[in-house]
């Protein structure tokens, strides 16, 4: 099965593919990208930023909504507990 | 100079770390011994961010937008222990050597077996600029500090209307 004509087959396989092959001419040459590409590139880059941008300042707001009403809550809360507590004591 | 300079830093970041507050809150020792801490700190740049994010729609965001109006900052500091007596007597009296006469006046002092309760207001000019809320119970110590002017009726209205998680309250 693994006789010289297999490796002979096998060989010529590997040299064909490990060939060495010239570059095509234009190979070295500058590739020019068509100028709106860029743009596009650009302009979804920014839409990009500032989407994520007012994300997060929606976030931040919404947190800092939340901090106020949490802080007013507990002074709240304190506040209120000295008016009962007081309300007891004047009874 | 540079002696001058490295004073000058130090007294700038004494500054800074007591931010807009009017008065030092921070007690390091419970803050260590806390199970749970709160920690609000809004000045008066932050407090208009955070109104325009207020639902006009919805009637406790507007009660909200009311009792801000005109405040330069809320800053909040709670803390919750395990156990009872982790705070004492000489952490209050830290807190209290802020709160002195001329420019506070304690307007309320409630003591009774679950701990003491007091409100201190500010005067400046003989108008009324900030308050402040100390109130210490057996597992809790919690301060707050209103600068601006504040209606506290309003405030105590407001107690428990915005189902935020918060350290519970003792149940009289």
């Amino acid at each position: 099965m693994d006789g010289p004509e297999e490796m002979d087959w096998l060989e010529e396989e590997l040299k064909r593919a490990l060939a060495r092959e010239m570059p095509p001419r234009d190979f070295a040459a500058p590739r020019r990208r068509p100028a709106w590409r860029a743009w596009v590139a650009a302009a979804a880059c920014l839409a990009a930023s500032a989407g994520t941008a007012i994300g997060y300042r929606q976030y931040q707001g919404r947190e800092a909504r939340r901090e106020l009403k949490l802080a007013l809550d507990i002074a709240a809360a304190k506040t209120s507990r000295i008016q009962t507590q007081l309300r007891e004591f004047s009874r | 100079m540079k002696t001058k300079l490295l004073l000058a830093a130090a007294l700038a970041g004494c500054l800074s770390g007591l931010g807009a507050q009017q008065f030092p809150m921070q007690i390091d020792r419970l803050a260590a011994q806390a199970s749970d801490k709160i920690d609000v700190s809004l000045s008066g740049s932050l407090l208009q961010f955070a109104a325009k994010f207020l639902d006009d729609n919805d009637p406790d965001d507007a009660k909200v937008r009311k009792l801000i109006a005109g405040l330069e900052g809320i800053y909040v500091k709670s803390y919750s222990f395990k156990n009872a007596n982790v705070w004492t007597q000489a952490d209050l009296e830290t807190i209290r050597r802020s709160l002195r006469a001329p420019e506070w006046s304690r307007i309320v002092n409630v003591t009774g077996d679950d701990g003491t309760s007091e409100i201190y207001v500010r005067m400046v000019e003989k108008k009324p600029a900030g308050v402040a809320i100390l109130a210490a119970e057996p597992k809790e110590l919690t301060i707050v500090n209103i600068a601006g002017s504040i209606d506290l009726a309003s405030l105590s209205e407001m107690g428990g209307h915005f189902n935020i998680p918060k350290i519970p309250e003792k149940k009289e």
